[in-house]
């Protein structure tokens, strides 16, 4: 902004994640703008629409503490990040359920676990960090960033669990695959068979959500090989995230955080 | 972003479905049959196929709620459109009816399908008002972490208690463990418990006037008191909670009940053709 | 007494803590108590629980008031106790090991529920989960699809299969043992109220599942139904491939079960003579703004019973009816009335002749006894007031009257001036063979004279069309009173009974016998409109016109053979009349 308006700069700018930074000078800036009316127009556009949302902002300043709570939450240095609004949500689980489903059956998401603001509530699902904290110590190499963004898991996982402990948000599970399939119609109709997301293979992987007192993660079957599970965005599924697209009442959204002003001034 | 499915993509469905009532109405207006106007028309017909065709599909958003691989669109577009098509359901189907009511079966269905239009009602209302009145009772708790507070409480009341007279470490003790939380399904609607042996317990070490323990009694009524606000916190979220999913117990079974009425309201209307 | 306590602690990990300590007491005392013998720190346990004593030689536990202490399993209050006996308080459990000696014993002290299982206990009694109290939807879902759908289609279908067909016969079914049948609860409205008799029957109708209502219920009833229009030569009037039941819709309630609609006519009659050429009937869209003017049908020879059907009604060519009676309607309703032979001079009305049947919508059948006679008395004779000529019967009018002299000339007494003295003699004086023949000549001379004279042909002039014949006689022209003049309508009087005749009819001015007093439709459509009118009574086609039209053949001439023959109508047009009519003459003139 001040490189424009000439005055001193005001803006505080905190860095949500790891950061390069460049020092302009305003007489050179404004040179290469004198000399391309192109670069200048959409600079200027530019300018125009921060002066529009910084007024926006200060007229609420709650907006403000909101971002500041999306930060605390490490959404910051998310790409891509699961936000319910609790207003809306209705609690029904259809988005861990549609999860587990689109996932043989293991859910990469615990809806009600994580912090909530202002009726926004961060559950506990990958952020997809720019950085992110679980490829960095993979002996197999088994996590990578997918065109898209979305960082994922592949079968050369052998389950050593570094990715679960350097993982700050805890959105990655150790766990073995469930032996049966979810039968839509049968279970529908006779209750015949796991209902969606539910049963053994998920209540292994979320032992401890019903049984706080329980000893953790380890309730499944010592013999069988645990993988490490976490959010794919499902990659490779047409429409897009299972969780999003199943929510009934419109409660689960992905947002980026180019979208946060956006989403804070809308609250 | 966060919309809800009554906004959801400016309205679409909602302006759909006034197309569709509108037009529904607009023709029945116009209609003019020999006989009264009811469902044997070729307006009643039309109307009675778009109306079973409404009701089988919007029975369809229970298996679609749970297909969860169908990728062609969110889950939200059908719910609002279930919402509204739903509704215009009460003006599709009267026009079928052509306002022709009676003790018969085809009445039997209308009565049926209404209690689930109904009952759709008090779960739209339960949808938009709940989740906001759970998310303001929980204060960004889990009920887990209430629980295990819970818990917490009651492990220290009962060492303190241990120092109290028989009778009130008895109904300390009852409020350890005898304290139900939830339970069947006229408890859970409640929301409340009138006879939570907390309360008693809290009541009882109130009144106490034992002189060397004043302390303990203080710490114990603090911890009790505190107990009871969060039991109270958790009986209503699963008040709210249970009240998000009770309509459906008469939604889903009168859904299935009239799809049943549809099947019979059909096949008799061409038995006796 | 020595006790020996053993306090075992069993860890987590396996094996066990033992904490010995020996106490030499009298009574051993159990309880939360800090100052007790044996303290057992749990909110179950009172503060002074149980003790334990010994009495001659024996060990003995004893629960405090309000505690509860068992052993074995067994609640107790107080009992001896000896090796291996295990005593139950609370959470804890106390094993009586062995006597040493006689006044030792050994007790362990363990903790059974050692863990902390506050937690857990707390959730095994919470249920946060409405879909944990025990009821499924989809038990309910199934519960209530089966009984809807056995109990409104499955069961009834089932009975209706299973009990006997038999065509319901309407004519000959015992009407007091008639059951309802059990899919009556199918019914999708009421019945009219013409079959609600059994309309509780489905069956009468709905012969067969899953086929529509066929005609032969209809015409199991209704077995005279007649066709629309002459369908041999109007093709677009059958309807062949029409079931009664595409017009005729039931179960609309308690309403007729026939159609209304103008439309439903105006569809074809609409454009009738575009689309079928060879009617002689006019296009009709709507009775107030478009409906033809009236053509009546109009007698135009009484004696050969001819009917013109069709007959304009212009001014131009006003229609002439031919009754065969000289009859002017205004003659009879001056205002300064008629002279009545017994009454003087009274003044008559419509209702004087014309008498509203019992329904009030016609009048009873015009006759000279009902009608005329009251005024027009047939005395022939002013000697004879009592004697009367018969009416409508010319071929014993002759004979009457001559009869009537012939006896007169026998007895005498005849009090006319003008009479021979013969006739006039006093009664009973008997007549000689010659003065007979004289008395007999003289009665039919006098017979022929009266009867073509004023008080015979003269009288039958007033009201009959009387023609003289070559040979000197004289005919009365026989009688046709037009009894339906819209043969093709129907008209009831009695709704209109408030309204004045001449409103309608221009009697009081009809100074003719052959004026047609039939209104013309604007004087309908000054009341009356199109079915759509507003401003008007709305009135469509079938207010004055029926669709089974009666002069037509059966409608399914295939399905009920043993119907009537249909009656045949005379048409006639005014052009292939025969010049003159036949005449039937007087037995009496011919003899002459």
């Amino acid at each position: 902004m001040a490189l424009l308006s000439d005055q001193p700069r005001s803006a505080t700018v905190r860095a949500a994640h790891n950061t390069e930074t460049i020092c302009l000078s305003g007489d050179a800036f404004k040179a290469v703008m004198d000399k391309n009316a192109n670069i200048r127009a959409s600079v200027e556009a530019k300018f125009r629409e921060r002066l529009r949302q910084n007024e926006q902002m200060e007229e609420r300043p709650e907006a403000g503490s909101i971002i500041q709570f999306l930060i605390e939450q490490g959404v910051g240095e998310g790409t891509d990040v699961l936000l319910i609004d609790e207003k809306l949500c209705i609690h029904c689980d259809n988005c861990e359920k549609a999860c587990a489903e689109t996932h043989n059956g293991l859910s990469r998401l615990d809806r009600e676990a994580g912090p909530s603001f202002q009726s926004l509530h961060v559950p506990t699902s990958c952020r997809h960090c720019q950085h992110p904290h679980c490829m960095s110590d993979c002996p197999p190499d088994a996590i990578h960033r997918a065109p898209d963004g979305e960082v994922f898991i592949d079968d050369s996982c052998i389950g050593c669990g570094n990715c679960e402990s350097n993982c700050p948000y805890g959105v990655i599970q150790l766990a073995t695959l469930p032996d049966e399939k979810f039968d839509l119609f049968g279970w529908l109709f006779f209750g015949k068979g796991p209902g969606p997301g539910e049963e053994d293979a998920y209540a292994k992987v979320n032992g401890n959500k019903q049984s706080a007192g329980g000893n953790g993660t380890d309730g499944g079957d010592d013999q069988a090989i645990k993988r490490a599970v976490k959010c794919d965005m499902c990659k490779g599924i047409d429409g897009g995230a299972a969780c999003v697209r199943a929510c009934p009442t419109g409660a689960a959204a992905r947002v980026s955080p180019e979208k946060f002003m956006t989403l804070a001034a809308l609250r | 972003m966060h919309e809800s499915i009554l906004v959801y993509r400016k309205h679409r469905y909602l302006k759909w479905t006034l197309a569709l009532m509108g037009v529904a109405t607009a023709l029945y207006i116009l209609h003019s049959p020999v006989e009264k106007p009811n469902g044997g028309t070729w307006l009643g017909y039309t109307l009675g196929v778009i109306a079973a065709g409404i009701m089988v599909w919007l029975t369809w958003f229970g298996v679609r709620k749970r297909s969860y691989s169908s990728a062609s669109t969110r889950l939200e577009d059908w719910a609002s459109a279930h919402v509204y098509l739903g509704l215009s359901l009460i003006v599709i189907a009267t026009l079928h009816s052509g306002f022709q009511f009676g003790l018969n079966i085809h009445t039997v269905l209308y009565v049926l399908m209404m209690i689930v239009i109904i009952s759709g009602m008090f779960g739209l209302y339960f949808y938009l008002r709940c989740p906001y009145l759970i998310a303001q009772n929980r204060r960004g708790m889990t009920t887990e972490t209430i629980l295990a507070q819970i818990a917490d409480l009651d492990r220290e009341l009962r060492s303190q208690s241990m120092a109290l007279d028989d009778e009130t470490a008895a109904a300390i003790a009852d409020a350890v463990h005898k304290t139900r939380i939830g339970g069947g399904l006229w408890r859970q609607l409640a929301g409340s418990d009138p006879s939570c042996p907390t309360t008693r317990a809290r009541k009882m070490v109130e009144r106490g006037a034992d002189e060397e323990l004043q302390d303990t009694r203080r710490q114990i009524l603090s911890r009790l008191t505190k107990k009871e606000d969060l039991l109270a916190r958790l009986r209503r979220d699963i008040q709210l909670r249970s009240l998000l999913q009770i309509w459906l117990y008469i939604h889903v079974p009168f859904t299935l009940g009239s799809l049943a009425a549809l099947v019979a309201h059909v096949v008799t209307v061409f038995y006796y053709w | 007494m020595e006790v020996h306590v053993k306090h075992i602690t069993r860890k987590a990990r396996g094996g066990t803590a033992v904490k010995d300590e020996t106490l030499e007491i009298d009574v051993l005392t159990i309880g939360r108590s800090a100052g007790s013998d044996i303290r057992l720190p749990d909110p179950h346990i009172l503060l002074e629980h149980a003790e334990i004593s010994s009495r001659s030689g024996g060990f003995y536990v004893t629960a405090m008031p309000n505690a509860s202490v068992s052993v074995n399993g067994e609640l107790v209050a107080s009992r001896q106790i000896s090796t291996d006996d295990a005593i139950s308080i609370g959470p804890y459990q106390i094993t009586v090991e062995n006597r040493m000696g006689g006044a030792a014993i050994t007790l362990a002290v363990e903790h059974l529920a050692a863990n902390d299982d506050t937690l857990e206990s707390l959730i095994a009694r919470t249920n946060l989960d409405i879909a944990r109290v025990g009821t499924t939807k989809r038990t309910w879902s199934w519960i209530l699809f089966g009984a809807f759908l056995l109990g409104l289609m499955v069961w009834p279908m089932a009975l209706d299969l299973m009990s006997p067909v038999n065509k319901f016969d309407i004519v000959n079914a015992d009407r007091t043992d008639m059951t309802a049948s059990p899919t009556t609860i199918w019914t999708s409205g009421g019945i009219s109220a013409a079959h609600k008799f059994f309309g509780d029957n489905c069956a009468a109708c709905h012969e067969r599942p899953f086929v529509q209502v066929q005609d032969s219920a209809c015409l199991a009833c209704h077995q005279n139904i007649t066709n629309h229009a002459d369908v041999d030569v109007f093709a677009s009037a059958s309807f062949d491939d029409t079931l009664c039941q595409n017009c005729h819709k039931e179960h609309q309630g308690d309403v007729m079960v026939t159609r209304g609609d103008q439309a439903f006519c105006v569809d074809c009659h609409g454009s009738l003579t575009e689309d079928e050429p060879r009617t002689a009937l006019r296009n009709a869209y709507d009775f107030g703004t478009d409906h033809p003017d009236f053509h009546p049908s109009v007698v135009i020879d009484a004696s050969l019973h001819l009917i013109a059907r069709d007959v304009s009604m212009s001014d131009a060519v006003p229609p002439m009816e031919s009754s065969g009676l000289t009859f002017p309607h205004a003659d009879h309703l001056r205002p300064t009335g008629v002279r009545h032979p017994d009454q003087g001079n009274i003044v008559l009305d419509c209702q004087s002749c014309h008498i509203p049947d019992v329904s009030g919508a016609s009048f009873l059948p015009m006759s000279f006894d009902n009608t005329c006679h009251d005024c027009h008395r047939l005395t022939f004779d002013t000697q004879l007031p009592e004697r009367e000529l018969v009416h409508g019967k010319p071929e014993v009018l002759f004979e009457q009257v001559s009869d009537t002299y012939e006896a007169i000339a026998m007895r005498g007494g005849y009090q006319e001036p003008e009479a021979p003295a013969l006739i006039r003699r006093r009664p009973g004086t008997p007549l000689t063979e010659a003065q007979k023949v004289v008395a007999a000549n003289w009665a039919e001379a006098k017979s022929a004279e009266v009867l073509n004279g004023r008080f015979g042909r003269g009288q039958c002039d007033e009201c009959h069309l009387v023609f003289d014949q070559s040979n000197g006689g004289w005919v009365v022209e026989p009688v046709h009173i037009n009894g339906q003049w819209f043969p093709k309508s129907r008209y009831d009087h009695a709704p209109h009974k408030d309204v004045a005749c001449e409103t309608c009819h221009a009697a009081p001015s009809s100074e003719l016998a052959s004026d047609v007093l039939m209104p013309s439709v604007t004087v309908c459509q000054a009341c009356h409109g199109g079915e759509q009118s507003v401003d008007r009574v709305p009135s469509t086609c079938v207010t004055c016109h029926g669709f089974h039209f009666e002069h037509q053949t059966p409608m399914r001439p295939e399905m009920d053979a043993g119907i009537q023959q249909h009656r045949t109508f005379s048409v006639l047009s005014p052009e292939r009349l025969p010049a003159t009519g036949t005449t039937v003459t007087m037995r009496g003139s011919s003899e002459r």
